[in-house]
């Protein structure tokens, strides 16, 4: 082990001791953010990797580098009858992190004050982990990596996110700045943003590494604490990531933000691609596509990912490919997400006053999606109450718009079928609807 | 010797066998650009480390990949009297360079006054069998591409006289980003498998065409000139084996080779204080750290700042071999009365001298940098200076001997028409050649620094 790396540990110790992070007061809301609670909920991704709906009573979920506990609040919120468990390097932060459990009513929550690589010590099994903004902080990512995979139970799911190397280029180039310029010798502080920013401020403004995070810098400063000044910074490329998870025997399930990383958006038109790109990209495995996003497009400053024990996943058609047969088998599920009573009163009321559906503010993955009054009150409506199969829903259809209504001809079942199974094709795979076939 | 990967080199070979480079028509003359010319002139970069001026007559210089001996005719021009020999491992290019050094009356039989251009397809390692070693050694590049820079650096080396230099430049890491990762897009896509050709220059148009324009890769690297020009698509997206260096990467290569950068060609586009609005009002921490900095810090802090230079194009030389120089900035009295002025001999042609004297004639100020543009900036000369200047197209000038033909000039104080002292003809010189030594129209060089030979 590299002699500097029990010191890194105890700079990271220091620095959240002396001030938790974030730093929100324990009596303040929790995020009810949609996006943030659905990519918390261990549905979303257990659904992903098994084309099943995971109940999440019971489950056993850890907070790996809570901090100050604001995401395990959204831990406890997202997943309904789940216990959670908090670990975090800093004593202080976890005193935080169990006080504001507390307040918001979940008592069953535990925190503990630990290292990553410490955890098996709990003597636990963990059915999700979290782990959010810090295995590039911590000297040993791998190792961490490993630690979590070892008390993760089989079929258990982490998520864990890495600095992006391509996208955070300008910050690395900042970095090494400040060291050459003796900046990050210590715990940078208040005194080293100061110097920082007089360096910003005398260079000419048309200099390259000064456009940008001048203004930024004006607006936040300690912001740089977390990029310029981020001292032990470690930044990772798709190929680093999946190398990474292999040396931790663990197995990519899906990027967290998956719909932010698809390759057809990044063409003019993708159905119209000249002949040599079709046959470069149509083979490719989801590493390679990946990789081949983040070479064009390295806007993500996180590699934030979903990954498993290898072998665990389910190998499942996907919903795309199913077979008439398959469909008429299948239970079709409203994700628990878009199960609130905010958004049954939404879909009323768009049903009501039939006005669309802006389905995206409940769920973000859909960017700027509407849907209209027939599909939400084919299958958004009923899906809410309970799970259905195709047949009832076809029924209900025919029930409500019996006739075409342009032709104004009486519609056929086998119609219908094809109308809703494309509606739910989409659904699906921008992660509104769940569909579970039998085993 | 030491051994270059051969399968590699013949990769390149093939490549360059298939595409000769660069694709320069065989009558163009670099007399057209002085700059060109300056930096290649071994007086340039010999004054720099020096601070002394050789004489380019029967200099051995070495063009390493020289291709199809655009640079190699520079050098040649640059550097009267000097033997110039051009190496590249592609006979194709070789052959193309034979062609263009006959065009422009170069011979390889050494002429009277020493000037001779000779060629030879063999590759740097292959080169001992000629039984030389040389004054300059100009890699332009070439460097990069290798499969082994650091052991091409060594060969070069092994080759150079004592007080030898060498001129070569690697690909900046920071600068050339964007380039690099589309390089990996397309390698990624097979289009680097063979000598990228016709049908692979294709396939990048149709990407980038099909490419929606705000994805960052194609607004960061493509723009319209790509769909005409084939050679910048080759040099850019599928250059075989392009690499990346930074200045510390680079200042440890050249350690390992027993070589020490002493310069970058460039230098006046590496100046940190240009990259301040105000550099004589910086915060205390960063002009005392600038200071007291090495020149490959300060190098390092301005590619951190800003990577605007596709390359990292450097003098070096032996190590330990850079004599204590002190700066003209920093003479004092003493030290100039014991000094020789030169004007730069890419100055001393019939041209600029008539031209020179056509502007004190009409007493107007001499536009220097018309004639060698060095820094960017119009940079003129006052009338009465380039009268005192004149005899430097003649031969070089004591300072003493200067400061006597200014006393003889402009005998009388133009303001109270008492007669000129001497300390004011001083005062006067000090400041111009001074600013003229450091934008590098004149160099003056020290009788103490003169080498015992």
């Amino acid at each position: 082990m590299d002699l500097q790396q029990p010191d890194l540990l105890d700079k990271l110790r220091q620095q959240f001791n002396s001030t938790p992070y974030p730093r929100i007061g324990v009596a303040e809301p929790p995020n009810l953010n949609p996006l943030n609670l659905y990519v918390h909920n261990l549905v979303t991704p257990y659904y992903l990797r098994q084309q099943k709906v995971t109940d999440t009573r019971d489950k056993v979920i850890l907070d790996a580098g809570c901090g100050s506990g604001y995401k395990a609040l959204s831990l406890a919120i997202a997943n309904p009858g789940a216990k959670i468990i908090g670990v975090d390097i800093s004593e202080a932060s976890v005193k935080v992190a169990q006080e504001r459990l507390e307040h918001h009513g979940f008592k069953d929550a535990k925190f503990y004050a630990m290292s990553l690589e410490d955890l098996p010590q709990l003597g636990m099994q963990f059915d999700y982990i979290n782990n959010d903004e810090v295995l590039y902080l911590i000297p040993d990512p791998a190792a961490g990596l490993q630690a979590m995979q070892s008390v993760l139970k089989p079929e258990g799911i982490i998520r864990t996110n890495l600095h992006s190397k391509r996208q955070r280029r300008m910050y690395t180039r900042a970095q090494q700045l400040c060291k050459l310029l003796g900046l990050m010798d210590g715990n940078p502080e208040d005194a080293e943003i100061e110097m920082l920013g007089g360096l910003m401020r005398s260079l000419k403004s048309t200099i390259d590494l000064n456009g940008v995070w001048r203004r930024k810098f004006e607006t936040n400063p300690k912001e740089t604490l977390a990029n310029h000044l981020l001292v032990g910074d470690k930044n990772f490329t798709i190929l680093d990531l999946f190398q990474l998870l292999q040396g931790a025997n663990l197995e990519f399930v899906r990027m967290v933000d998956g719909w932010t990383w698809n390759l057809n958006d990044l063409f003019k038109t993708s159905e119209n691609l000249p002949d040599s790109l079709k046959e470069f990209l149509s083979p490719l495995s989801v590493a390679d596509q990946l990789h081949v996003f983040e070479l064009l497009q390295p806007i993500h400053r996180l590699l934030d990912f979903w990954c498993g024990h290898p072998g665990q996943g389910n190998s499942f058609t996907p919903v795309a490919e199913w077979t008439v047969g398959q469909w008429n088998e299948a239970k079709i599920h409203l994700h628990p997400q878009l199960q609130t009573k905010d958004f049954r009163a939404e879909v009323s009321l768009s049903l009501s006053q039939s006005h669309p559906l802006e389905i995206s503010r409940y769920l973000p993955t859909l960017s700027n999606s509407i849907l209209d009054g027939s599909l939400v009150a084919n299958i958004i409506l009923p899906l809410g109450e309970a799970p259905r199969s195709l047949s009832e829903l076809v029924q209900r259809s025919q029930q409500i718009y019996p006739y075409n209504l342009q032709t104004l001809e009486p519609v056929s079942p086998p119609e219908i079928s094809q109308t809703i199974i494309n509606a739910l094709t989409t659904l699906e795979s921008v992660g509104c609807v769940l569909l579970e076939l039998p085993t | 010797m030491p051994q270059l990967d051969s399968d590699q080199l013949e990769k390149i070979r093939h490549q360059f066998d298939t595409g000769p480079y660069p694709r320069t028509p065989v009558d163009k003359s670099p007399s057209g650009d002085p700059y060109l010319l300056y930096t290649h002139n071994l007086v340039t970069a010999y004054y720099l480390r020096y601070q002394q001026v050789v004489d380019t007559k029967g200099k051995l210089i070495l063009d390493v990949g020289c291709g199809t001996g655009y640079t190699t005719l520079i050098l040649a021009a640059a550097n009267p009297g000097a033997r110039v020999v051009g190496l590249d491992i592609s006979p194709v290019s070789i052959d193309l360079a034979h062609q263009r050094a006959a065009y422009h009356g170069y011979s390889s039989t050494i002429a009277e006054f020493g000037q001779a251009v000779e060629f030879y397809a063999l590759g740097i390692d292959e080169l001992e069998q000629l039984g030389l070693s040389f004054d300059y050694i100009n890699c332009d590049e070439v460097l990069y591409l290798l499969p082994d820079p650091q052991q091409a650096l060594k060969i070069m080396r092994s080759l150079l006289r004592p007080q030898g230099l060498i001129r070569t430049n690697l690909h900046s890491y920071h600068q050339r980003m964007d380039f690099f990762q589309a390089q990996e897009l397309f390698k990624f896509m097979g289009l680097q498998a063979n000598s990228p050709q016709q049908r692979e220059i294709e396939i990048v148009r149709e990407t980038m065409a099909a490419l929606s324009d705000r994805v960052v890769l194609k607004a960061q690297t493509w723009d319209q000139s790509y769909n005409q020009d084939e050679e910048s698509i080759l040099c850019n997206f599928l250059l075989v084996g392009d690499k990346g260096y930074t200045i510390p990467e680079t200042v440890t290569m050249l350690e390992a080779a027993g070589l020490e950068l002493f310069s970058m060609v460039d230098w006046r586009q590496w100046l940190l204080r240009d990259l301040f609005a105000e550099p004589d009002n910086l915060p205390i921490y960063l002009s005392f750290a600038f200071a007291t900095m090495a020149l490959t810090q300060q190098l390092e802090i301005y590619e951190l700042l800003h990577p605007v230079h596709r390359l990292l194009d450097f003098w070096c030389g032996h190590q330990k071999e850079t004599p204590d120089i002190i700066a003209v900035a920093d003479w004092d009295l003493a030290d100039w009365q014991q000094v020789t002025v030169y004007l730069h001999p890419q100055l001393l042609t019939q041209e600029v001298r008539e031209e020179a004297i056509a502007q004190i004639h009409i007493s107007k100020s001499f536009q220097i940098s018309w004639h060698l543009p060095l820094t960017g900036e119009p940079y003129h000369l006052d009338p009465k200076i380039t009268s005192c200047l004149l005899p430097l197209w003649d031969s070089s000038q004591r300072f003493t001997e200067l400061c006597d033909r200014w006393q003889t000039l402009y005998s009388l104080d133009p303001v109270t028409l008492a007669p000129s002292s001497k300390e004011q003809a001083q005062v006067i010189l000090i400041e111009a050649l001074t600013e003229l030594e450091s934008l590098g129209y004149v160099l003056i060089v020290q009788e103490r620094l003169v080498l015992k030979k």
